[in-house]
């Protein structure tokens, strides 16, 4: 019973599926972050007048 | 040399200005791009219907073809902003290259993971050397070359100048991994859409999510591109002061007290 569950889990899509869309979001997620946390700290050392967003 | 400012502003400038990359406008599409998604998460996962043949697998379609187009417009924006900084030496069009190749490199990255992940349970492999997907990981090569190059420990012009060279690669790239499935015979099929002018190969509710896939993702790139680019504006901007400081207290030091 227990290993056709292993079984029926290994050969399921579903799996995959997931993985790829947690790689997908999750990779996403990470550079957004990296992204903002690095220009937080890089606007602490330029003035104001160098970094006006509109 | 850099100076630490604190952003709490003073009596001569009152007005700190933004602390990070954000503004008004990256908040509403930041805000935009969650809802995008979240509907993108609940068509993809949930809604769509497997497919006859892929079954579930299907729903990894819905990230990667849309991972894969903005990466190719990435490389087009970085090959455009590199023939443009060649040309009329332009700092803007400098730091949009840039930002659209690190944007590029990252969905170059996830097109090809997902891939692998899809061609695991449809194909029975992670990998194949097929055209589509050797020539994709030539691409993402190609984008971490240009981004090594432009990283070098040399003088702003001449980083530049030199990635700009390998920027103007990558379009004629894009095309051969476009092509990649008309040219030679691979397992990676044609295109599903617009292969036959506009029609398509799927419809329904599985159309729809690979929409929502479309609009969720580019909305993702453009918030991405736009905060890459303010970072890569800031670098430059500290790395200047940090030279101009430099200069200054090599001038102080010739001076006799």
């Amino acid at each position: 019973m227990t290993n056709a569950i292993v079984l029926a889990a290994l050969t399921d899509t579903w799996p995959y599926v997931i993985a790829g869309w947690v790689v997908a979001f999750g990779g996403i997620a990470a550079f957004a972050l990296t992204t903002v946390l690095r220009g937080r700290r890089l606007s602490r050392q330029v003035p104001p007048e160098k970094r006006r967003w509109s | 040399m850099t100076t630490e400012n604190t952003g709490t502003g003073n009596v001569a400038n009152p007005d700190p200005g933004p602390l990070s990359t954000g503004s008004r406008m990256t908040g509403v599409l930041g805000g935009l791009c969650l809802i995008a998604l979240g509907i993108l998460v609940l068509f993809g996962l949930f809604l769509s219907p497997a497919d006859s043949n892929q079954g579930d697998a299907v729903r990894i379609m819905y990230v990667h073809v849309p991972s894969a187009t903005v990466a190719y417009f990435g490389c087009f924006l970085t090959t455009v902003g590199s023939a443009i900084y060649l040309w009329k030496k332009s700092q803007w069009w400098e730091l949009v290259a840039y930002a659209g190749a690190e944007v590029a490199a990252l969905f170059t990255a996830l097109t090809l993971v997902t891939g692998m992940l899809w061609g695991r349970p449809t194909w029975g492999v992670f990998w194949v050397w097929d055209a589509r997907l050797t020539s994709t990981a030539m691409l993402l090569l190609l984008l971490l070359g240009y981004l090594a190059v432009r990283r070098i420990d040399a003088d702003y012009e001449v980083r530049a100048k030199r990635a700009a060279i390998v920027g103007l690669l990558l379009v004629p790239n894009v095309i051969i991994v476009r092509q990649s499935v008309q040219w030679w015979r691979t397992l990676h099929q044609p295109p599903t859409l617009f292969s036959d002018g506009l029609g398509s190969k799927i419809e329904g509710l599985m159309l729809f999510s690979l929409f929502t896939g479309f609009i969720a993702i580019t909305m993702v790139f453009v918030w991405l591109l736009i905060h890459r680019f303010r970072l890569a504006w800031l670098e430059e901007q500290r790395d200047a002061q940090g030279l101009d400081a430099a200069i200054f207290e090599r001038r102080a030091e010739g001076v006799p007290s």
